[in-house]
Parts: structure tokens; C-alpha cells; sequence
């Protein structure tokens, strides 16, 4: 999970495309619930872990869904929500991981023992897809 | 980005597999390139020098984020 979030950082890109998601990878971003119960009865700890950090990955993917919808849409498709919406969607996304990478150096010293969703070396990375948020005289470009 | 989490997680930036030779195709080394080939909806890596570093990213987010706070430190005593 790990590798997937740092290569989707790497290329600013939700990685790997949809279309190349194998089916089981699918069926855990999208739809983690069932796995995540099947395990539970098995090792809860390891559910407990599986949850977490499919979060992250997921969340990571959801912002750059967003941020790329419009792009990927086929012809005749519409967008689910409006522009500023949909930028709105994705700078809560963006935050939320920012928030989890940025928790194993809270305050400003790092303490590995706080286990977080992304790790905070993706930190800068995250915070280079934030700056476009920043310093808009409107939201509308 | 520095490796810090040795302790049992995976850090790819020391890692061989952000080698450019072995990847498919996929951006060079260096962090702030853009892709040509993916489509995005907006780049954050556009509008950066390509020397640009770490601490150019912190400079342009504490300054924006600086500017819309007072922005609406602004609007607040306005309305």
C-alpha cells in the first residue's frame, strides 16, 4: 500500500488507473467493507491495519479522481459536481491526508511509533498538490 | 524527502524501483519534473523552475496561506 501511495504521488496521478485496477485491488479501494469484515474474523489487528491504510490510499486516489474528472470524462459525459464543488471535494481530501502524513511529526519532532495512514516522507510531495489551493483570488480557475 | 521510516515500512525514495531506467516510461528522478504523457485536471509541478526545491514549495504555500488569512481577517471586519 505503501509503494501504491508513493507511486501515485511520484506521478501526481491516482496509481494504477482505474482501468488497470486488477479486480481484487478494486473490489478493496472501492468497495473494502466485505474484505475488511472476512479478516476481521480471522486477525482483527491485521483488519484494524488493512483499514487504515487502504483509507489512505483510497482518500489519495478520491483527490486525484477529482482533480482529474473532467479530463478523463468520455464525450457526452457529465462531471458528478460542479467545478468549485468538485475543487472543494478535493482540497477536504488533499487536507485529510496531509493531516494523517503530517501526524508522525506532530509538533515538530518525528516519533515513528505514531503509525499513520501516509507516510510523512510523502509529506512534501502532498503539500506541493496543496499549493494550488493557496493564494486564489477565486476558486474559479 | 529523507528515508526516516526505517522502522518496517517502505520508503521509496531509496528504493531501486524509482530507478528512470527500469520504470515504464514514467518521469525522470527528479521530483519536481512534469509528466508529459498523463493528463491531469491541473499540475501543481507547472509553474516551478525546474531547479525548484523543497523549501520553494514551503515558501509559495506560507505566503499564499499567509495571504488568504489575512484575506479574510479582511472580509471579516468588513462585514
Amino acid at each position: 500500500m505503501d509503494l501504491l501511495i508513493s507511486l501515485s504521488l511520484v506521478q501526481s496521478v491516482a496509481y494504477p488507473p482505474i482501468s488497470a485496477l486488477d479486480p481484487n485491488l478494486h473490489s478493496l479501494v472501492f468497495t473494502p467493507e466485505s474484505s475488511i469484515i472476512q479478516l476481521d474474523s480471522i486477525d482483527p489487528t491485521a483488519a484494524e491495519m488493512l483499514h487504515t491504510h487502504l483509507t489512505g490510499y483510497a482518500t489519495l486516489r478520491e483527490y486525484y479522481d477529482l482533480r482529474d474528472e473532467e479530463v478523463n470524462l468520455e464525450p457526452g459525459q457529465k462531471p458528478r459536481l460542479r467545478p468549485i464543488a468538485r475543487k472543494n471535494a478535493a482540497a477536504t481530501a488533499l487536507l485529510a491526508i496531509i493531516n494523517s502524513a503530517a501526524d508522525s511529526i506532530h509538533g515538530g519532532l518525528y516519533d515513528e511509533d505514531r503509525g499513520s495512514i501516509v507516510q510523512v516522507d510523502g509529506l512534501l510531495a502532498l503539500l506541493g498538490e496543496a499549493m494550488v489551493f493557496v493564494d486564489r483570488m477565486s476558486y474559479l480557475d | 524527502m529523507s528515508s526516516m521510516t526505517s522502522a518496517g515500512s517502505f520508503s521509496l525514495v531509496g528504493s531501486s524501483m524509482l530507478d528512470s531506467r527500469t520504470t515504464e516510461g514514467s518521469s525522470s528522478r527528479a521530483l519536481v519534473k512534469p509528466e508529459e504523457v498523463k493528463r491531469r485536471g491541473w499540475d501543481w509541478r507547472k509553474g516551478l523552475a525546474r531547479d525548484a526545491k523543497g523549501e520553494d514549495v514551503l515558501r509559495i504555500l506560507r505566503l499564499g496561506l499567509a495571504k488568504d488569512i489575512a484575506r479574510h481577517w479582511i472580509m471579516d471586519e468588513a462585514s
